[in-house]
């Protein structure tokens, strides 16, 4: 797919004939080839694919945590090519969130800490994080679990933390691996219908497998595995 | 909650003893091949090289030899804590523990050259003419140290004369020139000693005649030339020397792995989340190094005890602290160049 010719707004993410390699000491594995896609404010993204097509991948390019191979792509105005780490730390933590597969919560914190963590990371007072916290894991069903540290919890209960995390700055785009992997039917639709509501104007990518997450968002790309 | 305080909050506590313990084990050893080969003992074979023996009948003339220094050698005074003691006395004939050395005398007009000569053996403080020197067994042997009291006394045909004098410096351990002789060692000025003597005594004039005794260190020296290759170190105390640093590194090595690998988890989220690298690798190395400094000093504060205990060498309060500054500057060359290997590896593992 080729980045739109005109928008009206400033895409939040341009990924312009993205090729990604991944390399270890004996050999080279291609990932990626000619990846072109873009993202305005308020769009939603659903990226479809079997496994290994290195959609995962794409989520990370897309957060600068893996510069590409080949091709070029800009987040928020920062070239993905060319920005220091350190710029793109800061971008990540002020305007992306991501929801991973395996959540990824720290295991030594409670639930209201880990919620808190991106808040507290960006120098907001404890007091102001947990209440940001506190809110955000009411509104994904998490009030009565406030203290529990994530391996007293089930894995849809973790997941609702992660969902938590992420929306508690709402940030101006939303990564999500797999989000509701772990929820039940009626409690994706309704954490679904949550992150809408939550971040109406935010860019949101989302990798599923599940075609009814996808039917939600309005747009989906398929990633093709070649040989 | 910042993100080096998460880092800290997900370090296995019970990880970080067993690699501090394991560290101040081989520290230890380390440190003990350091600090005892460090020590040489202030024996006949360098005090002889450095000096010619003269027998005389009477006190010696002072410097009659032009450009040399002579010392008076008197064969025997007696040496004893004066505070502390167990009945409580003031006199030497008061204690319980009192021992028989040689003792040497200078003229205070001389104090140059005899700095000069006993710098390589020099402990601790400085001759100076208002105090007497002692070796460092014998001070151990009483717990006496720069600065304190001691106790001399001199038998004669009047009876036993005793004075008590600060002690002004420490020599290494010293073992006369003949064997008949008990160890041990007091070098006073003569004006110290004159108020002893009784009559014209007899003693023993030797004379000096070169520059500093040949192939003596000074304690730092010696500490240096035992860290970084000293040609003169016995093949067991280089051995143990070599195991004991190889050691010490590869544990270094070890735990600065073991606490990235511990960390690689939190530390990955909390970059994918936007902390910066530096914080990261920041908070990798200060743990690191702070668990290789309280092992250096656990280590050396063991050995110096270790040494103390066997070796009854009188460990000096800089040689404990040159001794763990080495190991620590050891521990920080392993652990900066690896910690920002394991946090760069850590990130790039995603």
């Amino acid at each position: 797919m080729s980045p739109s010719p005109h928008i009206d707004e400033q895409p939040v993410l341009v990924l312009d004939a993205i090729a990604y390699d991944y390399v270890d000491r004996r050999r080279t594995v291609p990932v990626l080839r000619n990846l072109s896609v873009s993202v305005s404010p308020g769009e939603r993204l659903a990226l479809l694919g079997p496994s290994g097509s290195g959609k995962s991948t794409i989520l990370d390019i897309a957060s600068g945590l893996r510069r590409p191979t080949a091709g070029w792509g800009q987040l928020l105005g920062h070239d993905l090519t060319s920005s220091s780490p350190g710029d793109l730390a800061n971008l990540r933590l002020n305007s992306v969130a991501r929801i991973y597969q395996d959540f990824q919560l720290f295991p030594r914190l409670s639930a209201l800490d880990n919620a808190a963590i991106v808040p507290r990371l960006k120098g907001m007072p404890k007091k102001q994080s947990r209440d940001l916290a506190r809110d955000a894991l009411n509104r994904v069903g998490m009030a009565h679990r406030l203290d529990h540290r994530p391996s007293q919890l089930s894995g849809g209960e973790q997941q609702r933390i992660a969902i938590a995390r992420a929306l508690v700055t709402e940030p101006l785009l939303l990564l999500a691996d797999e989000p509701t992997g772990s929820l039940d039917a009626d409690l994706r639709d309704e954490i679904v219908d949550l992150i809408i509501e939550v971040l109406p104007t935010a860019a949101i990518i989302t990798v599923s497998h599940d075609p009814e997450v996808a039917a939600r968002m309005s747009r989906t790309v398929r990633i093709e595995r070649t040989a | 909650m910042t993100g080096p305080v998460v880092l800290l909050r997900h370090v296995r506590i019970a990880d970080l003893v067993r690699d501090l313990v394991m560290l101040v084990l081989v520290g230890t050893l380390g440190a003990f091949a350091m600090l005892f080969s460090a020590r040489s003992t202030f024996d006949k074979v360098i005090f002889e090289a450095a000096l010619d023996y003269e027998w005389r009948s009477s006190a010696p003339a002072v410097s009659d030899t032009t450009g040399a220094l002579t010392l008076e050698q008197v064969s025997s005074v007696s040496v004893a804590r004066l505070s502390d003691t167990p009945t409580g006395g003031s006199r030497i004939s008061d204690f319980e523990h009192s021992v028989d050395v040689p003792a040497l005398c200078y003229d205070p007009a001389s104090a140059t050259q005899v700095n000069q000569l006993f710098a390589g053996v020099l402990a601790d403080g400085v001759l100076d003419a208002r105090g007497v020197t002692l070796d460092e067994a014998t001070a151990y042997r009483f717990g006496l140290r720069v600065g304190d009291e001691v106790g001399l006394a001199v038998s004669t045909n009047a009876g036993l004369v005793e004075r008590r004098y600060p002690i002004s410096a420490l020599v290494l351990p010293y073992l006369p020139p003949t064997a008949s002789q008990s160890s041990g060692l007091v070098i006073l000025p003569q004006t110290l000693f004159e108020p002893m003597r009784s009559g014209a005594g007899t003693g023993t004039a030797v004379t000096y005649t070169s520059t500093p005794v040949p192939g003596a260190l000074s304690h730092d020296d010696a500490i240096y030339s035992a860290a970084f290759g000293a040609p003169d170190l016995t093949a067991f105390v280089g051995v143990v020397l070599a195991l004991g640093i190889g050691i010490w590194v590869i544990g270094n090595v070890r735990a600065v792995g073991e606490l990235a690998q511990n960390l690689a988890g939190c530390a990955r989220t909390l970059f994918a989340i936007g902390l910066p690298r530096w914080k990261i690798r920041a908070t990798v190395l200060l743990i690191a190094l702070g668990l290789g400094i309280l092992a250096a000093i656990s280590a050396v504060a063991a050995s110096a005890g270790l040494v103390t205990y066997w070796a009854s060498y009188y460990i000096q309060w800089r040689e404990t602290v040159t001794v763990a500054v080495l190991l620590a500057a050891t521990s920080a060359l392993v652990v900066i160049p690896f910690s920002r290997r394991a946090s760069r590896q850590l990130e790039e593992s995603r």
